[in-house]
């Protein structure tokens, strides 16, 4: 019995799919699969809710489709369908994560993908109107996958259609189901159900420039709840971020109200000091809902960071920037960014660095170079790698789904995976850049300049984890987060040299290397990997969180931290340069706004906040159930602090909380 | 070179007057008021702080000071804050910071640069810098010289003083400053001297002279339940500041006990050790008295 059979027997179609051609390209066969998997799929059910898909995604199978890698297989669903045909599977269509990058060197992705459908087209157009493009293609196989996959999403909606005609459902829903996504929205109602229906069909990763892309349709209807289901939607699925650009209109407010108490979307949005009065009144009250939401972002910064890197990127493209998976610089539509293709972890080279080269440096500048150059090696074999991943998943893993959403794949007949978008970068993001900098203050001052501790001794107290020495360090009173001019000048020099060293590299098969510091729940994990650490950090303990202090040395308030933060070269961070940062509910609206906007006139990137008082943090920490709704910001994305480990919890509980 | 004699120079002060501040906190104050919240800013010179539940008896003070200040009687670390000339050498080799100097002397120059630091949270919310004290008419030409450096570079500038100083002090300072915060203790002549030890009438005047010098003020009263929480004294507090063509404002300052953990560490008395803060009800009573 051929292997497409026996996934048939077993229930699994989009398997099925896969295996229906075998001779035909891995494009068309992953097309057919989604086509199989969307014939089939079970249908969330009807709750009376004003958008339909909602409810979670049928993922119930061992090989699922993923936007990552167009089909996976499920380790937790592998005994359904037994190792022979697990392997089968596994020996064509594996998945393409970094193959070798240095796990040590994988903080906060490796090989990651997200990205963001061109939702307005699918609006304007709907996807039938896509046919005549997708014919041009002169790929047989991309054509015919394509096709099927349009098929296949034709059947999706005429189930759905029966489905909900069945359940009696609303008539404006059956009506919007018929009509969207295959054919144009007319109206803002029917606008909202397609952007809807495309975040089921590309697996609900982001939602993108949401308020921009609405706008066409919006006659000034109050569409709060519309937006509250779409949101839901996302959040159920695990889904991430939109954005909202400084043209404000009334859905911009509509879109901070909708968010007030929800997790996700990450709201991305971009302020200055023209923002009205309403604008940022409505996001301090969702702020105030502890929801995380939204992040404060600079528009001259990160939109004229990018165009100035790539200066082909037109104003009205940049009107689509939004984060991806958390907060990865993308130009939602016509982005395939790799977010985040790998995370460098600075601190575990620099105990590398210590233990080998202090002992001969004579100067702290000997030592300091030495490292630099080690970074740079660490650099050099992961861009390598990187470009090498980039080859391997465009020749192995054809993705059709964002290949069909996302342009220009159709026009320029080419894969999402082989780069057929507009735009193209990688992000490599730098982990424990402030456990670094610190570290080296210490390493200058205590070894180098004032001799307190010989080289041996200093390495070897490291190396036991001394608490007492270890305290003595973390007291040091040079260090980043208090706006010391000595600290800042360090954290300029470090961040510079280690960002621009991407500068002049090209990934293998995209347009440039954007450089980040992002760390999502890795800051525990890779802090596993190093010893104990000049910066006062014992042997293990988790790295400090992107790019904020490190807890309890921000002495001095929320101006100078900001100011230490500043000193960092955001400039060139463009690719997501994140700053964590928890504000009590009692801080009045005018200060909160005067240090978003100060951060910003002094070159800070963006904010992401956190809104809970150190009482709220504590009682959330002891008693779970009584604070199931209160969200965190941490590593660049935001949770319900209830999900986190206790380690976390309790390095958000030691974050200087700012009045 | 102008200098100071300085306890903390603090940003992201949000309680000094509008919008986000830096506030330079001077050391020496004539008045000795019984609530004060800040009494290491009373004596002129320097001192030194001492948490004892902080220390390790690890000994190291006891080596250095030359006054030998620090002993171990019974095996317990005592401090004979008598003997002490404020040397700080203690303080420095303490590894805990049980041991602390409360005092340093900065110039203008330094002052500034610190102050400025935080120029773009200024701009961003109509603050500034705010020299506090301690009393800052102590320090009058130190202060007024920081004052205009800061005016000069478009900083806003504001005092906050109990008013008791020499006419010539109180000048040079109004001179600089966009705003003065300006402390009334007590409206009753015996019990201002009562309370913190001086007259009450120089500060009337200064307040008159400051109103005449067209100089916009903000009358702050704090309010001590037990000592001035009286009616009358709101009242008559509320008149003053309708009197005044400048006063912008009448401000309560409900007591807090936030201070009071200092005069531990200054080996000293809290008079004011079993007054407790006042609840919201009877703040918003006072505020409304003086609205």
């Amino acid at each position: 019995m051929d292997i497409s059979k026996r996934f048939l027997e077993l229930g699994e179609y989009g398997a099925a799919g896969l295996f229906e051609q075998p001779e035909r390209s891995l494009f068309y066969r992953k097309a057919m699969g989604l086509r199989r998997y969307l014939e089939t799929c079970r249908l969330p059910a009807y709750e009376g809710k004003p958008l339909y898909p909602s409810g979670l995604l049928d993922r119930d199978y061992a090989i699922v489709p993923s936007f990552m890698n167009g089909f996976v297989l499920m380790q937790d669903n592998r005994h359904r369908i037994g190792s022979e045909l697990a392997d089968a599977f596994e020996r064509e269509f594996r998945v393409y994560n970094g193959g070798s990058v240095p796990p040590e060197h994988t903080i906060a992705g490796n090989m990651s993908l997200h990205s963001i459908p061109h939702y307005e087209r699918v609006l304007r157009e709907g996807l039938l109107a896509y046919i005549p493009r997708i014919e041009k293609i002169e790929d047989v196989d991309m054509r015919d996958g394509l096709l099927e996959l349009i098929a296949g999403i034709q059947c999706w909606v005429d189930r759905c259609v029966s489905y909900l005609k069945s359940v009696r459902a609303e008539e404006r829903v059956i009506q919007a189901m018929a009509r969207v996504p295959l054919y144009p929205a007319r109206d803002i109602y029917e606008a909202v159900f397609a952007w809807n229906a495309v975040m089921y069909l590309d697996g609900c990763d982001n939602l993108g420039s949401l308020a921009n892309g609405l706008l066409p349709y919006f006659n000034g209807e109050n569409i709060v709840p519309l937006l509250e289901n779409l949101y839901d939607n996302l959040d159920i699925n695990e889904g991430y971020s939109m954005s909202l650009h400084t043209n404000y209109t009334p859905l911009t407010l509509q879109c901070l109200e909708a968010v007030k108490g929800r997790r996700r979307p990450m709201i991305e949005l971009f302020v200055d000091e023209t923002t009205p009065s309403e604008v940022w009144e409505k996001a301090f009250e969702a702020i105030r809902t502890s929801c995380g939401q939204p992040a404060f972002y600079n528009p001259k910064g990160m939109l004229g960071g990018l165009q100035k890197k790539f200066p082909e990127l037109t104003e009205e493209d940049l009107r689509m920037f939004c984060g991806s998976g958390c907060t990865e610089s993308q130009i939602a539509g016509y982005t395939n960014v790799g977010s985040v293709d790998c995370g460098i972890n600075l601190l575990w080279i620099l105990e590398r660095s210590m233990y080998s080269r202090l002992p001969r440096a004579q100067t702290f500048e000997e030592f300091y170079e030495g490292f630099i150059d080690d970074v740079r090696g660490n650099v050099d074999i992961v861009t390598r790698e990187i470009s090498s991943s980039q080859i391997k998943r465009s020749k192995y893993s054809p993705l059709p789904m964002r290949t069909l959403l996302i342009d220009d794949c159709i026009d320029n007949g080419t894969d999402f995976n082989q780069f057929g978008t507009r735009y193209k970068w990688s992000i490599v993001s730098f982990g424990g850049m402030i456990n670094v900098i610190d570290s080296l203050l210490v390493i200058r001052d205590i070894v180098f300049r004032d001799k307190t501790c010989e080289k041996e001794a200093f390495l070897q107290l490291l190396s036991e984890s001394d608490e007492q020495f270890l305290d003595r360090c973390r007291r040091h009173p040079c260090a980043f987060g208090t706006d010391d001019p000595e600290a800042n000048a360090m954290a300029t020099r470090v961040s510079t040299d280690i960002y621009s060293m991407l500068d002049d590299k090209k990934p293998a098969m995209s347009d440039g290397f954007l450089p980040a510091s992002i760390m999502f729940r890795s800051v525990a994990n890779f802090g596993r990997l190093v010893g104990a650490t000049p910066d006062g950090r014992p042997a293990k303990a988790p790295l400090c969180d992107s790019l904020g202090a490190i807890y309890g040395k921000d002495v001095k308030g929320p101006t100078a931290l900001l100011r230490s933060v500043a000193s960092l070269d955001l400039e060139r961070a463009i690719g997501t340069p994140v700053l964590n940062f928890n504000i009590d509910p009692e801080i009045e609206d005018e200060k909160l706004r005067a240090l978003i906007l100060g951060y910003m006139a002094l070159g800070g990137q963006q904010m992401q906040l956190s809104c809970a008082s150190a009482e709220t943090l504590q009682e959330a920490y002891d008693h779970p159930e009584l604070h199931r709704n209160l969200v965190v910001r941490v590593g660049g994305f935001s949770d319900y602090f209830n999900n986190l480990t206790d380690e976390m919890k309790r390095m958000i509980i030691a974050r200087s909380i700012h009045k | 070179m102008k200098t100071a004699e300085i306890i903390n120079i603090t940003r992201y002060c949000t309680d000094d007057g509008p919008g986000i501040r830096t506030t330079v906190f001077l050391k020496g104050c004539p008045l000795s008021c019984a609530w004060c919240h800040n009494p290491e800013s009373q004596k002129p010179g320097r001192e030194i702080l001492y948490a004892a539940d902080k220390c390790v008896f690890c000994g190291r003070c006891v080596e250095i000071c030359p006054q030998n200040c620090h002993r171990f009687v019974d095996g317990r670390h005592t401090f004979f804050r008598d003997l002490c000339l404020s040397c700080g050498s203690c303080a420095a080799v303490c590894p805990t910071q049980a041991l602390n100097m409360s005092g340093y002397s900065k110039s203008v120059e330094e002052v500034f640069e610190e102050v400025a630091r935080d120029r773009v949270f200024y701009d961003a919310s109509g603050g500034g810098v705010t020299v506090s004290g301690g009393e800052p008419l102590l320090q009058a030409e130190f202060t007024a010289a920081l004052l205009d450096m800061c005016r000069r570079a478009g900083i806003h500038t504001a005092v906050e003083t109990s008013g008791f100083g020499t006419v010539a002090a109180l000048q040079a300072v109004a001179e600089h400053s966009d705003l003065i915060l300006f402390d009334l203790k007590e409206t009753d002549e015996q019990r201002h001297l009562s309370y913190t030890g001086v007259s009450l009438d120089p500060i009337l005047a200064n307040l008159q002279l400051l109103d005449s010098m067209g100089v916009k003020t903000v009358l702050r009263l704090p309010v001590i339940p037990g000592w001035n929480d009286r009616t009358e004294h709101l009242l008559r507090a509320k008149e003053i500041a309708a009197s005044l063509a400048h006063c912008t404002n009448v401000q309560v300052m409900p007591y807090h006990q936030l201070g009071a953990y200092k005069y531990a560490l200054l080996g000293r008395e809290y008079q004011c050790e079993n007054v407790n803060e006042p609840t919201k009800e009877t703040v918003a009573q006072w505020r409304k008295l003086v609205e």
